[in-house]
């Protein structure tokens, strides 16, 4: 396998198990101390180790060794919990996610954050003291049993000067060869620097190597009495039946962790079989299936023409395939919103202790599942409202007691499928919006007439306008130039909605709904002259007739004034002018308008192909889609249509009243 | 030029241009082509190439001419343009495609510095013949994306949606 690619699995996989981790220490600090708590940390720590010795990164394996000896020695109840061990394993997983990272973009290990590595290493030996002691002590057990075969694992590693000391390791391998046969051995290179900085008389080399012998692990440690200063030499026996039982978790991690992990993880799917496929690779597939799709429809055609026998029900059958790999392709692009929330109690942790507040995250739905891409997308907005709700949502422990309410706030995070959209809740119960509060900001900032009237609704939609603030200072944490108009501008770019429910003193809760996928739509074909467009469906709200009931570029829909545009006028291309003229109401957001096309085509499933590059910066188009014939339609951008059919009515309107002045 | 290497011949409004093959990737007989309101005339629109959707580069305005009319030769040639380590694929409208040729090293001279009716930077350098020279295009520089994407939103900018916008 390619290594940068299996380095990226490793990348990968760490993150995966230092998220395990962190929501296992997570879970140690609130109390819940239980060995399947520990065990899911050790595995995680464990792992990791052994991950990043397959490819000699000595740095992440020094320091992830010292965190695992710590909870070798929490998991055989040598050392209790406290507070103090949590936040240390908490600060040591934080810096085992920044070795990570900083692996990831190839930087050099060694000199990542060095001085913070010593610190936690020499906080971490503090909780290994009598470590030495411990080892000696099952060293001494095994002395008993010496005179029979045994495998043993020797990690040496010489101290720099070792050479310059006069030994040779080589000899030291020699002499463990003659003691016994060695099974397999593997020389760590990891601390090799390049040539021009190579000190020919320092030992850079590492190797791990396993002995089958009758010596004991006095005899085997007397070997390397001579240069055990600044030598770390590891011994461990891996077959012994007594040791068997510890030894084990160590040495076939991955069994192990698979065992574990089933158990650990109850609730979720992790147990099920997972196969890791880039995602390069499904987007081949979905757009395959797509052409797939298209082209049975235009068979399905061909078929009607034909008026074979038999014919016609095989291609609906064969449709009806089809659409089911489509179905399940899409779906394979599914991963549970659980991605994104695991990342909240962390944040809801620190931030809480930051503002001295007390905050009790509550999480449901974590395994609702929606589109890979979208889970991407939604972090930073929903980091946003998270902390907003910290920030401003929930008071202070005094301000909640004089309120009447519990010391602790609730903050729920909750996922769930409607109507084929996907739901997401972030609900506090803190004291809410103040409507009185946003209108008078509203008003200063100019954003409405001092003498607006607006609904209750039309208020709280003010603190997603750009520039809004509500909070009478900006703390580090809400004020990071992100406001609530990102956090909106973000979910309709998923083709989502925001909507706010609040009740002053008692909570506010954001919903945001998601469509399931970005992949695929229901569309409404239009067609101008021999130029087809679509519209999402979601946004029509009728179609109609177009007559002549118009006032300028109002129409009077049953009474009602209704801005429109002509698509043919507004894309510059000749209607096909033989009298005849349809129009689409849309509606997006509080917007509504007509749009005058020459015919309706009709609904069609719309598997969406982005522009690309080259054609992104196009406004007026949020992407394309290929028809039943195979050619392509453009996907309307209609939000930027409104707009300008809008702007355009009001501005007719002013002509229109300057004209009738005039006469 | 060191060795041999393979150019495709395309004509394009009654001249004669080589491009190296190792950026084509195929030509396709002219298609129905997507056009797209409002864009600047070098881009003729988008056309479907087995499910990837591909803009379509009238190569004759992007040289400052008329829009090359489509007739039954009429080809789209399908390039590779890498831009920062991304490959897009850009269709580009010619009047027909006559051959690959092989050309030896010396076979193709330096470009003269004006005189060839295009950019400079657009040409590589120029094909002997036995009557004149063929312009060998640098289809890159042709088809800078980052030149392309300033003027498509340089084109939006003048238009109705992006003034309302």
């Amino acid at each position: 396998m390619d290594l940068n690619e299996s380095l990226d699995l490793l990348v990968q996989e760490a993150r995966e198990l230092l998220a395990d981790m962190e929501s296992a220490l997570l879970q140690l600090e609130a109390g819940d101390i239980s060995a399947d708590c520990i065990n899911a940390i050790f595995r995680a720590a464990h792992t990791i180790k052994g991950s990043a010795g397959l490819f000699g990164l000595e740095p992440i394996v020094s320091f992830t060794h010292a965190l695992e000896s710590v909870l070798v020695r929490v998991r055989n109840n040598e050392l209790s919990i406290d507070a103090e061990l949590t936040g240390l394993l908490i600060r040591c997983a934080d810096y085992s996610r920044s070795q990570i990272d900083a692996l990831e973009h190839g930087a050099d290990l060694a000199a990542h954050d060095p001085q913070l590595r010593r610190d936690l290493i020499a906080q971490l030996q503090r909780y290994l003291k009598d470590d030495g002691a411990a080892r000696s002590n099952a060293g001494d057990s095994d002395e008993q049993s010496s005179g029979q075969l045994r495998t043993w694992k020797l990690d040496l590693r010489f101290a720099p000067d070792v050479l310059a000391n006069g030994m040779d390791p080589l000899s030291f391998l020699h002499y463990l060869s003659n003691m016994g046969e060695i099974l397999a051995m593997d020389t760590r290179t990891g601390a090799l620097p390049p040539l021009s900085a190579l000190e020919p008389e320092t030992c850079y080399l590492e190797f791990s190597l396993e002995l089958l012998t009758a010596a004991s692990a006095a005899q085997l440690r007397a070997v390397f009495d001579f240069v055990a200063e600044g030598s770390r030499i590891d011994i461990r026996c891996i077959s012994a039946p007594a040791e068997l039982a510890f030894e084990n978790a160590a040495a076939a991690p991955m069994a192990n962790a698979t065992n574990g992990e089933a158990k650990a993880s109850r609730g979720n799917n992790r147990d099920n079989a997972l196969l890791k496929v880039e995602a390069r690779k499904l987007d081949a597939l979905i757009d395959t299936v797509g052409e797939l799709v298209i082209r049975c429809a235009s068979c399905q055609n061909q078929s009607e023409q034909l008026r074979k026998a038999g014919l016609l029900e095989l291609m609906e059958e064969v449709g009806d395939l089809v659409e089911q790999i489509r179905d399940r392709a899409l779906n394979l692009r599914m991963v549970p919103i659980g991605e994104v929330f695991q990342r909240f109690p962390r944040v809801v942790r620190d931030v809480s202790r930051e503002l001295n507040k007390q905050i009790d995250l509550r999480i449901s739905g974590a395994d609702t599942e929606l589109d890979k891409t979208m889970v991407e997308k939604l972090t930073d907005p929903l980091m946003h409202i998270v902390r907003n709700a910290m920030d401003h949502g929930i008071e202070s422990v005094a301000d909640r007691i004089a309120a009447g309410k519990p010391e602790q706030g609730v903050l729920s995070l909750n996922a769930f499928h409607q109507s084929g959209t996907v739901v997401i809740e972030i609900s506090d119960d803190g004291r809410g919006l103040d409507t009185d509060k946003i209108l008078r900001k509203a008003i200063e900032r100019d954003l409405i007439p001092a003498d607006a009237k607006l609904t209750e609704k039309e208020i709280f939609a003010l603190i997603f306008a750009p520039g809004f603030s509500t909070a009478d200072t900006v703390t580090d944490l809400s004020g990071r130039g992100v406001g609530m108009d990102v956090v909106r501008q973000n979910i309709e770019l998923l083709r989502g909605s925001v909507d706010i429910r609040s009740e002053h003193g008692k909570g506010t809760t954001i919903q945001i709904q998601l469509p399931l996928t970005l992949a695929i739509i229901d569309g409404f074909e239009v067609a101008v002259n021999d130029a087809h467009f679509v519209l999402p469906l979601d946004m029509v709200v009728e179609c109609l007739e177009f007559d002549q009931q118009h006032f300028g570029n109002i129409f009077n829909l049953r009474g009602q004034p209704l801005p429109f545009m002509r698509l043919a006028q507004q894309f510059g291309i000749t209607s096909e002018g033989n009298g005849r003229e349809c129009m689409v109401v849309l509606q997006c957001g509080d917007h509504r308008a007509g749009v005058v096309v020459d015919r309706f085509v009709g609904e069609i499933q719309a598997v969406i192909k982005p522009l690309g590059k080259l054609l992104g910066g196009m406004r007026g188009f949020s992407g394309s889609t290929i028809l039943g014939d195979g050619s392509v339609a453009l996907l309307l951008d209609v939000p930027a249509l409104l707009q300008r059919a809008t702007q355009q009515a009001s501005r007719m309107d002013g002509l229109q009243l300057l004209t009738s002045l005039a006469h | 030029m060191a060795d041999i290497r393979q150019f495709l011949m395309f004509n394009l409004g009654g001249e004669t241009y080589g491009v190296a093959i190792h950026a084509i990737r195929e030509i396709l007989e002219y298609p129905g082509v997507t056009a797209i309101p409002l864009a600047p005339a070098f881009l003729r629109g988008v056309i479907n190439l087995r499910g990837a959707v591909v803009p379509v580069v009238d190569l004759s305005v992007r040289f400052g001419r008329t829009p090359t009319a489509i007739n039954r030769r009429t080809c789209i040639v399908i390039v590779e343009v890498s831009q920062g380590g991304d490959v897009s694929l850009l269709g580009v409208i010619v009047d027909g495609v006559t051959e690959v040729r092989e050309v030896e090293e010396g076979e193709v001279e330096h470009q003269p510095a004006f005189g060839t009716g295009l950019r400079n930077d657009f040409v590589t350098g120029m094909l002997k013949r036995e009557q004149g020279f063929i312009p060998i295009l640098d289809i890159g520089a042709v088809l800078a994306e980052q030149e392309l994407q300033a003027l498509i939103e340089l084109g939006d900018e003048r238009s109705p949606l992006a003034r309302a916008g």
